[in-house]
């Protein structure tokens, strides 16, 4: 949580750990201090990009092929496990927005050849064009 | 039988971050010594008359808490104006810290993107995992400077400029003194966008700071009217002034004022947001300017002064969103907090916590201080950046658009910096 010249060295070991809940779509963060077993804060907030995990990246990228043509060629033709993605988090800020409060992620592959953008809502598995 | 997807989704997703408070590993801070009047290599240096004395470091993720992305921090920033009476250097140290610390970049539509606190990468393979760019030899000019070299990190280039014309001297035959300065610039990878971060230490203690956005739109511009491709960059930096004793520092509000019933004008020096944490905005028309100035450090004038520094925007309008951290342009906060429950999760560096962090504000004179400041690129994506079917974004790259602010010294020196002038007769 510090910085080099913003903390001192030896300074107590601290974790934050989160999670996003998708039935709510709220994202809550949690600050411990591990040394005194204590929690130090707990914050509860919408519309903030959280850690994608693994296994959602894999659901994501699964999703994504399944549903867009060139991300499917792409992986026909090269193996799935063999392209190279890049994503983003996008937040729909708009409290009138179906997507309001959900989980996004803006796929695409970069090599071996750069695709077209897929938007993978992860609380409702759909697929939209994301160019 | 339930998937692992589905899995997840049913319990909520936890991910566990472990951040150590005095970094997991240690940081190799680069320190860089930049005299100035400086000369190409080969030819004879004239006398230092000002120079710089700066350390930084290359933060990958999961280093530090800024946020999730990697981070060009600044630990320590001196400036040397001249020379004490005894001959020695006359160093100050004027910063303890300064970073960039986030890009929210909030299109038309409704979306947006956090790009420091936003990525998302704990645990997940990703083709970049320190997305800056590593320094190659061609991204220096082949010519036009004084040097230019890729720094020991590997990823930040520094340059020293002619800088044009510092000031000419109408007392001496019009004699122009051209400026120098020192460019320490690097780019962070942000998915489609890079992200140019540039400082630049000029010979009479001025510090610039910048950041554009180049290389690839997230949309093609397919869309007329092109609503959905317009958006926002906006850049928040963090900053801790030091000034000779960090906690005696005053932090001011100066604007004009004019008088339209009458003509002529004022001009008012107040303390930031009543002498509390919280938020100011810039307003065009009185020419805001936030001063810091110290209440102990003097310069060598006759009679002494305080010295200080102005952060001077550079700026063509203020963006405002539904996110509260935008409801100001300048922000200060308090280092360490009275508060125990902020207490004990300093330092405070995400810039989209302030609103929270400030929901009680304290005091701020004669406390160490930081200093926020967010300024903005409106990005209406034209034809230029599309290349040569001048609308599909994979054939084409944005031409880097900047924004920033300057910071000034104020009383730092004791004379017109660099001026070579005989004293008046008494």
């Amino acid at each position: 949580m510090g910085a080099p010249g913003l903390v001192e060295i030896g300074a107590p070991r601290r974790a934050v750990v989160t999670q996003f809940d998708y039935v709510t779509g709220l994202l809550v963060t949690v600050t411990v201090d591990l040394a005194a077993k204590k929690v130090l804060a707990v914050k509860v907030a919408r519309d903030r990009p959280a850690p994608l995990s693994a296994a959602e990246l894999s659901h994501a990228l699964d999703l994504a092929i399944a549903n867009n043509s060139d991300l499917k060629r792409l992986a026909t033709q090269f193996g799935r496990d063999k392209l190279g993605v890049e994503i983003m988090m996008p937040v729909d800020s708009r409290k009138t927005s179906p997507r309001y409060g959900h989980r996004l992620v803006l796929l695409w592959v970069e090599t071996p050849q750069p695709s077209d953008r897929a938007m993978v809502d992860l609380t409702t598995d759909q697929v939209s064009s994301g160019d | 039988m339930i998937g692992s997807a589905t899995l997840s989704k049913l319990l909520g997703l936890i991910v566990a971050i472990l951040l150590v408070a005095g970094l997991s590993r240690p940081a190799h801070a680069v320190v860089i010594t930049q005299y100035f009047p400086a000369a190409p290599e080969g030819q004879p240096r004239p006398q230092a008359q000002s120079g710089w004395r700066i350390s930084y470091d290359i933060l990958p993720p999961g280093t530090h808490g800024y946020g999730r992305s990697a981070v060009f921090q600044f630990t320590s920033i001196e400036f040397m104006r001249g020379y004490l009476p005894n001959g020695e250097p006359d160093w100050i140290k004027v910063l303890n810290n300064l970073a960039m610390v986030e890009i929210y970049v909030p299109y038309n539509d409704g979306t947006f993107v956090l790009d420091m606190h936003g990525r998302s990468h704990y645990g997940v393979p990703v083709l970049e995992p320190n997305p800056f760019v590593r320094a190659r030899p061609d991204f220096l000019p082949p010519y036009g400077i004084i040097s230019g070299k890729i720094e020991p990190d590997g990823y930040v280039l520094g340059e020293v400029v002619d800088d044009g014309l510092r000031f000419m001297d109408n007392r001496q035959g019009d004699t122009v003194r051209r400026g120098q300065m020192l460019w320490l610039w690097t780019t962070l990878k942000a998915a489609n966008y890079r992200y140019v971060l540039k400082y630049g230490f000029s010979d009479d203690g001025t510090i610039s700071v910048r950041a554009g956005g180049t290389a690839e739109n997230l949309y093609d511009e397919r869309e007329r009217p092109r609503n959905k491709v317009v958006h926002l960059h906006i850049v928040a930096w963090r900053m801790e002034f030091d000034l000779g004793a960090a906690d005696m520092n005053m932090i001011n509000i100066v604007e004009r004022h004019p008088d339209l019933s009458d003509g002529g004008a004022t001009f008012s020096v107040r303390p930031f947001n009543n002498g509390l944490e919280g938020g100011e905005k810039w307003n065009p028309e009185a020419f805001t300017m936030l001063e810091v100035m110290n209440e102990s450090t003097l310069n060598r004038h006759v009679p002494p002064r305080h010295v200080g520094y102005g952060l001077m925007p550079t700026r063509t309008g203020s963006a405002r969103t539904t996110e509260p951290y935008t409801n100001f342009d300048f922000w200060v906060t308090r280092r360490t907090p009275t508060d125990p429950k902020r207490r004990a999760l300093v330092p405070e560096l995400k810039f989209i916590d302030l609103p929270e962090n400030t929901a009680a504000p304290e005091p701020i004179a004669h406390k160490r201080d930081v200093v926020w400041y967010s300024s903005a690129v409106n990005h209406m994506p034209r034809t230029e950046d599309f290349g040569p079917h001048g609308y599909h974004r994979r054939e084409g790259v944005a031409i880097a658009m900047w924004t920033g602010f300057d910071l000034i010294p104020r009383d730092l020196w004791d004379k017109t910096p660099l001026l070579q002038r005989e004293a008046p007769p008494p």
